[in-house]
C-alpha cells in the first residue's frame, strides 16, 4: 500500500496493471480523467505552445471584425463625450440605465475566475486544474471591460479625477461616505488583485514557454518568467503566495460585488434598498460568470483544440456547480420579491406591475432563461457533458443574467415615490454600440492573450498527473484526491 | 441634526395648495431667473423635461367625475438630504448655516448617484449642452452660471437672491428683513400660494403660519426632514 | 580551488530522493544542494528541509501600510476640508470599515507579492545552471562542490542513470543579487516618479486645456454690460476696451454703501489672491501657478477707475476675467473700496 508508485522511468511512463479486469478499469479511468492519464511533459508543452503560435486567416478576420466593433464603440464614446450623454435614451427618472447594468454584467462574469481559481484552490478541488486559468483570463478582461463604464457613464468624465484620493490645488479630497468611491477602491483591489495572483501562477507557465519558443516570443517570456527555474525554494514560496492571494482575494470578490450592489442599496430608489442585494449580486455574478467560463472552455477547447485538457468530467463539474447556483440563485431572486410583493408598499408594487405588466416579455423570459432552461436541463448528465447543449444553456443564462441586470437598473429606476416622474426608458443606439463594443472589446482581448500566453495552466496539470495515483480497494480501481502539501 | 436648530437661517418654504391654480407661472419664472434651459418637444417625450420646478398633476375619481390635483414639486431642501452623501466628490453637500442643500457645479463630475437617490426626483441632469431658441438667449441672468452639459443641477432656492439680500442687509448694517428675500417661484405666484421665509426668525411670516393643521411633508415617511410645507388642499376641482 | 557547478537530469522524485542522500553521504552540505522540477515537488519528498519562508513581515507590513491609507481616507482627509453631508457625522465609522477593509486586503496582497519577488530575488540577472529539459518534466538536481568531491558526485548522478552531467565552473555563476536590487531601486525610483507626476497636472503646474464649457458661460453682461463695440478706426478687439476720455461703463458714486459693499465683494473674489486687510498676501500666493499678486494699494494709485473696472474685468497677466464673477455694477463697488484704500496708503505714507 505504501510503495511509490514510482520506482521506474518517469510518472507518465508507468505501466498498467498486469491483471486483465484492473488493467481495462485502469483504461476507462484515463478515458475519463485528465490526472490519470499523464503523457510526456515535452509533448503536452509543444502542444499547448503549437496552440498559441496558430494564428491563421480565420483568427485574423476574427480578430479584424472584433476590432472594427471595438472601433465603431470608441467613436460612439467620443461622440457621446463631445454631444453630452443626451445621445442615450436616459432621462430624467432612469439616470442610470445599461451603462451600470454593464458594470454590474462585466463584472459579474469576472467573478467566477477568481472563484474557480482561489476558493476551488483553497478547497483542494483538482477539477480547476486545466481550466483554472482561462477563468482567471475571464476575471481579468471582465474587469477591465466593466471598468470602462463608470468613465463612459459619467457626464464629464474630462473631471473623473476628482474621484482619486490624490492631493490636489482645490484642497479637496474624495468623500469616502459615497458608496461610488467604495466600489471605487474594490474594484482597483480586485483588479490589482486578481492581476497578481494570475501573474504569480503564470510565471512556471512563461518559464515554460522560455525553454521551448524562440524569436520574440523568448525575449518575452524570458523577461516575464524573471528567470524561474523550479527549485524548491520557488515552488515552496509560490505555493504560499498563492495560498496567500487566494485567502485574501476570495473576500475581496466577494466585497466587489457587494460594493457594486451597494451603489444601488445604499439609495432610497424603491426596490433597491434592501439588505438582500449584496448576496443577491454576489450570487447572480457567480452565476453569469460560471456560465461565462463554461463557454469559455467549450470555445478554447473547440477552437484551440485543447480536447486532451478539457474533458467532460471538467464540463460536468461546472455543469453541477451552475446548477447549484441556479438553485441559490432563484431562492435570492424569490426572496427578494416575495418581501417586496407581500410588503406592498405602493412604488415597490408599482415595480412589479410593470414587470409582469409591459416589460412582461422581458421579465418572463428572464425568469425562463434564468430558471426554467438550466433547471429543465442541468440535472442530466448526459446533457451536462454533451458540449453543443451545455454551450447553448449557458449562452442562454447570459442573456438572462444580462436581462436580470437591465431590469434591476433601467426598470426599477422608472418606477419611483411621486408617479409623476414615471418615466419609461427606451434605449438608443449609442448605449447598444456601446455594450456590442464593449462586450467585442472583451472578446478581442481574450482571443489576443491565448495567443500570448499559455491558456492551460500546465505545471498545475502536471502537479495532479504527477502526485495524483488510482487506488485499488477490493477488485476496483478509484480515483483519490491530491494531497501532497 | 434635528429640525430644532435654530443657528443661522433655516430658509422655509410653504406651498398652500388650496390655492394653486397649476398656473406654471412660477415654472416659467424658474426658468427665466435661473437660466434653466429648455427642451424641445422630442427631449420632454423622451423624459427629459428641464424644471427645476414642477406642477405635477394627478387626477383623481374616474371619469366623468374627475377631478385634478396640483402640487408643485422643486427641491424640498432636505436637513436629512439622501442626495448628499452619495455623492464622491461632494458636489452635492450640505450648508450647515442656512440649512439648504448646496450644489456646486464645477466639481460635479456627472456620476447622476444624486439624482437617482432623490426620491423627489428633483434633480436635472443636462444630457445636452443648455440651449435656448432665439430670442431667448438674450435675457440670461448674469448672476446664475449656465450649466455645461454633463452636469447636475436643482433647485436652490434662488441661493443669488437670498446672497444679494444678505449683501445688501449687511452692506447697510441691519438684520435681514422678513420678506426681503423672495425667490423667482415666489416672486411669479399670482394667487400668493407661495411663501417663502425664514424660520428661524420668529417674526417672519413662515414661522407665523407654522404649525398649522392643514401641513405635511412630501414623502415625511422617509425621515429626510425636508423645508418645504405643503398645506393641504381640499377644493382644487378642475373639469367639473 | 575553484567550485564546481554540477547538474543532473533525473526521471522521477525517487531517484532523485536517492541521489540526494547519496550526495548528501559525500558530506556535501545540503544548502549546496538544490532540486529544479517543473512540478511543485514538496522539499519533503527528497527528504530534505523546506526552505524558510518569510512572507509574515510582508503580509503584515502591507496590511499596516493599508491600515494607514484607510486611516488618512477615512480620517484625516475629511478634517482638512470639511464638508457636511446628509445629517452624516464628518468620519462615520461604517463606510470608514470598507475602507479599512479595501485598503487592509490590497496592500496585503500587493505586500505579499513583494515578499514573493524579494525571497526569490526575482528577476534573476545573472546566468544560473539551468537545463531546458527540466519543463519537460525531468528533475535537475544542482550541486556545488570543489573539485575533488565534484567526480564523485558526477559518478553519483551516472549511477542513478542522469540524462546528462552539466559541468561548469561556479564562478561563471556569480550572485546576481546586486543587479537585481539595483534594478528594483531603478524601478521604485521610476516608480515614485510616476506616482508624483499626476501632482504637476492636479496643481495645475501643467495646464492642459480641457473641455470645460462652465468657464465661459454665456450669461454674462448681456444686460448692463461694458461697451463692446470698438470705435471704428480701432484695432478690433474681443471685450471691453477703454476709449479715451470715456468711462468704460457707467461708473457709480463712491457712496458709503457702495465701499462697504465693494469691500464685501473683495473679500469674496479679490482677497484669495491680493489679501485682505492686515493679510497682504492672499492664500494662493507661493502656489506655483498663481505666484504672487502685486499689492495693490501702490497699484491701484497709478491707475485710473477706468483702467482698474477694466482690469478687474478683463483680467490681466495671470489675473483672470471676473466678469462672470461680478456685474458691472459690482466691479464699481470694488473701484470705489480700492480707492479709499491707497488714500489709506497715501495718508499713512504721509504720516510717517
Amino acid at each position: 500500500m505504501l510503495e511509490s508508485s514510482a520506482t521506474q522511468g518517469p510518472y507518465w511512463e508507468q505501466p498498467l496493471p498486469e491483471d486483465e479486469h484492473l488493467r481495462h478499469q485502469m483504461e476507462h479511468l484515463r478515458e475519463e480523467h485528465l490526472l490519470f492519464d499523464p503523457r510526456p511533459p515535452a509533448e503536452l508543452n509543444k502542444y499547448v505552445l503549437a496552440a498559441m503560435k496558430k494564428t491563421g486567416p480565420r483568427f485574423w478576420l476574427l480578430v479584424l471584425g472584433l476590432g472594427g466593433m471595438v472601433s465603431v464603440f470608441l467613436v460612439t464614446w467620443l461622440l457621446q463625450m463631445i454631444y453630452g450623454i443626451g445621445i442615450t435614451g436616459l432621462n430624467r427618472s432612469v439616470m442610470w440605465g445599461p451603462y451600470i447594468a454593464n458594470l454590474i454584467y462585466f463584472i459579474g462574469i469576472g467573478h467566477a475566475g477568481t472563484f474557480i481559481s482561489a476558493a476551488l484552490r483553497m478547497m483542494r478541488m483538482d477539477f480547476r486544474r486545466p481550466i483554472a486559468r482561462a477563468a482567471e483570463t475571464i476575471t481579468l478582461f471582465g474587469l477591465a471591460t466593466a471598468g470602462l463604464f463608470p468613465i463612459i457613464h459619467v457626464g464629464r468624465v474630462w473631471k473623473l479625477f476628482y474621484m482619486l484620493p490624490i492631493p490636489n490645488q482645490r484642497g479637496l479630497w474624495p468623500n469616502y461616505r459615497s458608496a461610488l468611491f467604495w466600489d471605487m477602491s474594490a474594484i482597483t483591489t480586485y483588479i490589482i488583485g486578481s492581476t497578481l495572483f494570475m501573474y504569480v501562477a503564470l510565471i512556471p507557465d512563461f518559464a515554460m514557454a522560455r525553454d521551448h519558443t524562440s524569436g520574440w516570443r523568448k525575449k518575452l517570456y524570458t523577461a516575464l518568467a524573471l528567470g524561474w527555474r523550479g527549485s524548491e525554494g520557488e515552488w515552496h514560496r509560490l505555493e504560499t503566495v498563492s495560498n496567500l492571494l487566494s485567502f485574501v482575494i476570495v473576500p475581496v470578490m466577494f466585497s466587489v460585488h457587494t460594493g457594486v450592489s451597494w451603489n444601488l442599496s445604499m439609495s432610497l430608489q424603491p426596490g433597491w434598498h434592501s439588505a438582500i442585494f449584496g448576496p443577491f449580486f454576489v450570487v447572480g455574478a457567480l452565476y453569469s460568470g460560471v456560465a461565462a467560463v463554461i463557454l469559455v472552455m467549450i470555445l478554447v477547447r473547440q477552437a484551440m483544440g485543447m480536447g486532451y485538457f478539457i474533458r467532460k468530467e471538467h464540463f460536468n463539474a461546472m455543469g453541477i456547480f451552475l446548477l447549484i447556483l441556479t438553485l441559490t440563485w432563484i431562492y435570492f431572486y424569490f426572496a427578494e420579491w416575495i418581501t417586496n410583493w407581500y410588503g406592498n408598499l405602493p412604488p415597490e408594487v408599482a415595480i412589479q406591475r410593470q414587470l409582469t405588466g409591459p416589460l412582461a416579455p422581458l421579465f418572463y423570459g428572464m425568469l425562463f432563461c434564468n430558471i426554467i432552461v438550466p433547471l429543465a436541463t442541468l440535472w442530466s448528465r448526459r446533457i451536462r457533458t454533451n458540449l453543443k447543449a451545455l454551450f447553448v444553456v449557458a449562452l442562454i443564462i447570459q442573456v438572462g443574467m444580462y436581462l436580470e441586470r437591465i431590469l434591476i437598473v433601467a426598470a426599477f429606476l422608472s418606477r419611483n415615490e411621486l408617479p409623476f416622474n414615471w418615466v419609461d426608458y427606451v434605449p438608443r443606439l449609442p448605449e447598444i454600440l456601446i455594450t456590442v463594443g464593449a462586450m467585442s472589446f472583451l472578446v478581442l482581448m481574450y482571443t489576443l492573450f491565448t495567443r500570448v500566453a499559455p491558456i492551460i495552466p500546465v505545471w498545475e496539470v502536471y502537479e495532479g498527473q504527477a502526485v495524483q495515483s488510482p487506488r485499488r480497494i477490493g477488485r476496483a480501481v478509484v480515483p483519490t484526491r491530491t494531497e501532497a502539501h | 441634526m434635528s429640525e430644532t436648530v435654530t443657528t443661522g437661517h433655516k430658509w422655509t418654504m410653504i406651498v398652500d395648495l388650496d390655492k394653486c391654480t397649476g398656473c406654471q407661472a412660477c415654472v416659467v419664472a424658474c426658468h427665466a431667473e435661473n437660466n434653466v434651459p429648455t427642451a424641445n418637444e422630442d427631449e420632454v417625450v423622451r423624459g427629459r423635461a428641464n424644471h427645476w420646478m414642477r406642477i405635477e398633476r394627478y387626477w383623481e375619481g374616474e371619469y366623468p367625475h374627475v377631478q385634478a390635483r396640483f402640487i408643485p414639486v422643486f427641491c424640498q431642501q432636505c436637513e436629512e438630504a439622501p442626495c448628499e452623501p452619495v455623492c464622491p466628490v461632494y458636489a452635492s453637500y450640505h450648508s450647515e448655516q442656512e440649512h439648504l442643500n448646496m450644489q456646486v457645479y464645477n466639481r460635479c463630475i456627472g456620476t447622476r448617484y444624486c439624482g437617482n437617490n432623490c426620491p423627489y426626483r428633483a434633480r436635472v441632469f443636462n444630457y445636452h449642452a443648455p440651449h435656448w431658441d432665439a430670442p431667448l438667449e438674450q435675457q440670461l441672468n448674469p448672476d446664475v452660471t449656465v450649466r455645461s452639459a454633463g452636469v447636475m443641477e436643482k433647485c436652490t432656492f434662488c441661493i443669488q437672491r437670498i446672497r444679494r439680500a444678505e449683501e445688501d442687509a449687511k452692506v447697510e448694517g441691519r438684520p435681514l428683513r422678513d420678506g426681503e428675500v423672495v425667490p423667482a417661484c415666489v416672486q411669479a405666484c399670482p394667487t400668493d400660494a407661495l411663501i417663502f421665509g425664514d424660520l428661524n426668525d420668529e417674526e417672519s411670516r413662515v414661522a407665523r403660519m407654522l404649525p398649522d393643521e392643514r401641513q405635511f411633508k412630501l414623502l415625511e415617511n422617509l425621515g429626510t426632514q425636508p423645508a418645504v410645507y405643503y398645506l393641504k388642499g381640499g377644493e382644487t376641482h378642475v373639469g367639473e | 580551488m575553484a567550485d564546481l557547478m554540477l547538474l543532473g537530469l533525473f526521471d522521477n522524485v525517487e531517484i532523485v530522493a536517492d541521489v540526494v542522500d547519496d550526495v548528501r553521504a559525500l558530506g556535501v552540505d545540503d544548502r549546496q544542494v538544490e532540486v529544479l522540477s517543473n512540478v511543485p515537488y514538496p522539499a519533503k519528498f527528497f527528504g530534505r528541509k523546506a526552505a524558510r519562508l518569510w512572507f509574515l513581515p510582508f503580509a503584515v507590513g502591507g496590511a499596516l501600510l493599508g491600515a494607514l491609507t484607510a486611516f488618512f481616507i477615512s480620517k484625516i482627509t475629511p478634517q482638512l476640508y470639511p464638508v457636511y453631508v446628509g445629517g452624516q457625522a464628518l468620519t462615520p465609522v461604517p463606510p470608514a470599515a470598507i475602507m479599512y477593509f479595501e485598503f487592509v486586503s490590497l496592500f496585503t496582497m500587493l505586500g505579499s507579492f513583494l515578499g514573493f519577488i524579494v525571497q526569490n530575488r526575482f528577476p534573476v540577472m545573472s546566468p544560473r545552471i539551468y537545463d531546458e529539459r527540466i519543463t519537460d518534466g525531468y528533475i535537475g538536481v544542482t550541486v556545488r562542490a570543489s573539485l575533488d568531491v565534484a567526480e564523485k558526485i558526477v559518478e553519483v548522478f551516472e549511477k542513478h542513470g542522469s540524462h546528462v552531467v552539466k559541468r561548469e565552473d561556479a564562478a561563471n555563476f556569480p550572485s546576481g543579487n546586486r543587479r537585481t536590487f539595483l534594478l528594483w531601486g531603478v524601478a521604485g525610483v521610476a516608480g515614485l516618479v510616476m506616482a508624483a507626476a499626476p501632482l504637476l497636472l492636479t496643481y495645475d503646474v501643467i495646464r492642459i486645456p480641457w473641455i470645460d464649457k462652465m468657464a465661459h458661460t454665456v450669461s454674462v453682461g448681456y444686460q448692463e454690460g461694458p461697451r463692446r463695440a470698438a470705435p471704428a478706426a480701432a484695432i478690433p478687439l474681443q471685450g471691453p476696451v477703454l476709449i479715451n476720455g470715456q468711462p468704460a461703463s457707467e461708473p457709480l458714486p463712491a457712496t458709503e454703501n457702495s465701499i462697504r459693499r465693494g469691500e464685501m465683494l473683495y473679500a469674496t473674489n479679490c482677497a484669495i489672491c491680493h489679501g485682505y486687510g492686515a493679510e497682504k498676501e492672499g492664500a494662493t500666493v507661493g502656489n506655483a501657478y498663481f505666484q504672487e499678486a502685486p499689492a495693490l494699494e501702490t497699484v491701484v494709485a497709478e491707475l485710473s477707475d477706468s483702467e482698474i473696472f477694466l482690469t478687474i474685468t478683463n483680467g490681466k497677466n495671470r489675473m483672470p476675467s471676473l466678469a462672470e464673477n461680478l456685474t458691472p455694477g459690482e466691479t464699481w463697488d470694488i473701484v470705489n473700496y480700492l480707492r479709499t484704500l491707497s488714500a489709506d496708503a497715501t495718508s499713512n505714507a504721509d504720516a510717517s
